[in-house]
């Protein structure tokens, strides 16, 4: 291999920061579009399940469970209503996303409440 | 410049040429990253259209109630009460519902309750699907399913 000459490719240092600064700029990763809809619709359907329970007016517990598995196969849930607290097991994600709605039973008014972990 | 010096240093010197090939390696691989990130966007961005398209259908479905449009609400309408029972299902309307009239992008319909199922359209290609939960005019509980594919 011949020896690299003397007099070659060089840039000056100007050259090179302003090189750099392109490539710095080049290189900046684009923002991934973050707009994400599963909290909206993770809501909408812990409204659902609120709504239905109340209308039905049973709280029967194995079809607690079972209504919310049909809306979120696969994640962990906690329902609480009139001191009692139902959990459902799945997958446990670091976001939680809590609803809860009202109803009249004997004359009172009770809370209920359903927790999805996303 | 002589013939001699030409055929015994060449044209191009070796530096510059590596340092040539070094530019050329940098600009195809800032290029192909750039190209990655673009693709990679533009695959989130459809996928959200269609989550979009079939979480928001869903949700109209559920929430109205449109005599002459079926397709964009299929709840009870309580006379009585002069309002819209949301998450209750009116099944007469769900009869109405034309394929031929689905938007965009919206390509079935399935309504389970109890042991029976009611499809209208059918899906094609890659599709998401949004549930809720619903309750029929009857008392029976049941999921509305809707497909937005492209």
């Amino acid at each position: 291999m011949p020896a690299i000459k003397e007099k070659g490719f060089s840039f000056t240092l100007e050259a090179l920061i302003s090189l750099t600064v392109l490539i710095l700029i080049i290189s900046i990763p684009i923002e991934e579009n973050k707009s994400d809809l599963t909290k909206i619709y993770s809501i909408q359907k812990e409204n659902d399940l609120i709504k239905v329970w109340i209308k039905e007016g049973k709280f029967n517990e194995q079809e607690i469970k079972k209504d919310f598995k049909k809306m979120f196969p696969f994640q962990k849930g906690e329902i609480e209503f009139e001191g009692k607290k139902i959990e459902v097991k799945g997958v446990k994600g670091k976001n939680i996303i809590k609803n809860s709605g009202f109803y009249y039973k004997n004359e009172k008014l009770n809370e209920i409440s359903v927790k999805v972990f996303i | 410049m002589e013939w001699k010096n030409i055929i015994n240093k060449g044209i191009i010197e070796t530096d510059a040429v590596i340092a040539f090939f070094v530019v050329l390696l940098m600009v195809f691989l800032m290029i192909n990253s750039l190209n990655f990130a673009v693709n990679k966007n533009q695959e989130t961005k459809n996928l959200f259209y269609l989550k979009t398209k079939a979480i928001y259908f869903a949700d109209s479905l559920v929430k109205n109630s449109n005599q002459e449009k079926p397709e964009k609400g299929i709840a009870v309408y309580n006379k009585e009460k002069k309002r819209v029972e949301e998450n209750v299902i009116d099944l007469n309307l769900v009869e109405k519902i034309d394929e031929e009239n689905f938007p965009e992008l919206l390509k079935e319909i399935r309504i389970e309750f109890e042991e029976k199922e009611i499809r209208i359209g059918e899906k094609k290609g890659n599709c998401f699907e949004a549930r809720r939960l619903v309750m029929m005019e009857t008392g029976e509980k049941g999921v509305v399913f809707v497909y937005a594919c492209n």
